[in-house]
């Protein structure tokens, strides 16, 4: 049996020598960071935990490919965007607007009536605001803002130049900059 | 942003993607240009914003099944073991089944081994040859009798054949035809209390079994068995083939009895 006390590299390797058992704690420990990054991918809740799950199964048959000396998370995260990436493409999602979800998402230690309805206002517009994004521009922007890989890293996950990652990710900035623009105006004459 | 600074540049400036030598470069432009520190300061808002982006918590089902899920999936499942492989096995074991089923209800394919009455009983003498065994093959016992040997020559196909058609004597080898004939009392060694003695001998002119026993269907002997077992005899050739061999033995008194 294993716990979380194991390292990373003490459980792949177990993993590696044929012991399944070893993953289970791998799961426990990335489970949530993943579905963060699938998340802000799909902007879909289902759809997210469904690509965590593919994600882990994919590491785990590829487990042997793995490098034990590089950071594990890294290599699972890459494994998990480009199937997200093949899920987009095959889905053709992206334009959806996910708001029914805005309801389900509470501040937590924030018991001000006032604020919450406020910030739950600007998060609803924020949200709208990424869901108008392409597809391409907001995963770009979601690994370099929230996952904060370098263009290298980011490079390397999405197979593109490093000099492509700078002018996608300029270009995925001035769109959302202008769709902020539009959105505040339209606040402004309601 | 009127000035000519790429806006890549200023976006890896604020990624700090840039090496020294292009970030001196920006911030010496941005301590001129008003534009671009305003489009630096709007750039880090959409930064911000996007880290405000709503985000929903994943349903209880996932945190706390799916390990379980994922595990299941990438364990090998033992019971499925044998049920993957049924495509296979279930005609292989059918075929088997078969197979036993046919070789036990086949009268034909009968082994006859010495313990085996009927057999010894329907076996049909139709030759009869005469047996010469080699002085050297066989070691003396003191205790040893005169004994007188018969040898019955049955051909496999009459014995398949009678093995239905023939009802089993009563008494046995005794009923049916034989000629006997001295055999060197010197060869055979043989316990006192035996009375017959038999060898079954195959078609190489080997003895492969030897019983002994008081009654006309011996019962086996297995020390003597052990003796004699590997002898060779010649094994006789009728239609130029040879021929499966039965080779009696037999106490000189306890025939000459059985023939008063």
């Amino acid at each position: 049996m294993y716990n979380n006390i194991e390292s990373d590299e003490i459980l792949i390797e177990a993993v590696k020598k044929g012991d399944c058992d070893a993953f289970g704690p791998i799961i426990e420990r990335y489970k949530m960071a993943l579905y963060k990054v699938m998340y802000r991918m799909v902007l879909n809740r289902d759809d997210a935990e469904d690509l965590v799950e593919e994600a882990f199964i994919k590491a785990y048959r590829s487990i042997n490919k793995f490098q034990t000396d590089r950071p594990f998370f890294s290599w699972l995260r890459r494994i998990g965007v480009n199937n997200a990436i093949n899920f987009l493409k095959r889905e053709r999602k992206g334009n959806i607007a996910p708001l029914e979800y805005v309801e389900k998402t509470l501040p937590n230690g924030r018991n001000d009536p006032v604020r919450m309805t406020r910030e739950k206002m600007i998060r609803e517009r924020i949200n709208a605001a990424l869901t108008r994004l392409p597809q391409e521009a907001r995963i770009i922007l979601s690994l370099k803002v929230e996952e904060d890989l370098s263009y290298e890293e980011i490079g390397n996950i999405l197979n593109i130049p490093k000099g492509t990652v700078m002018s996608r990710l300029a270009r995925a900035r001035q769109k959302l900059k202008r769709i902020f623009e539009d959105m505040e105006v339209q606040n402004h004459e309601m | 942003m009127k000035c000519d600074l790429p806006i890549e540049l200023l976006n890896a400036y604020l990624d700090g993607e840039l090496d020294e030598q292009e970030k001196t470069r920006v911030e010496i432009h941005l301590k001129t240009c008003a534009a671009c520190r305003k489009e630096l300061s709007a750039l880090q808002r959409v930064d911000t914003r996007i880290k405000q982006e709503v985000f929903e918590e994943p349903s209880r089902e996932f945190v706390f099944t799916m390990k379980r899920r994922v595990m299941e999936k990438i364990k090998p499942a033992p019971r499925r073991t044998l049920i993957r492989f049924a495509p296979i096995f279930a005609p292989v074991a059918a075929a088997i089944l078969v197979l036993v089923v046919l070789v036990e209800i086949s009268p034909s394919r009968k082994i006859v081994g010495v313990n085996d009455r009927i057999a010894y009983q329907q076996v049909a003498v139709r030759h009869e040859v005469k047996i010469s065994i080699p002085e050297t093959s066989i070691r003396t016992a003191p205790t040893a009798l005169k004994v007188k040997g018969t040898a019955k020559v049955a051909e496999e196909e009459a014995l398949d054949a009678k093995y239905e058609e023939t009802p089993a004597p009563a008494a046995g080898l005794a009923t049916t035809s034989e000629e006997t004939r001295d055999i060197d009392e010197s060869l055979i060694a043989i316990p006192a209390r035996a009375q017959v003695v038999r060898a079954i001998i195959d078609t190489t002119g080997t003895i492969v079994k030897v019983a002994t026993g008081r009654n006309l269907v011996p019962e086996q002997d297995t020390a003597l068995e052990n003796e004699l077992t590997g002898q060779q005899v010649a094994p006789p050739i009728i239609e130029g083939r040879k021929k499966q061999l039965y080779f009696e033995l037999a106490p000189t008194e306890e025939k000459e009895e059985t023939e008063q």
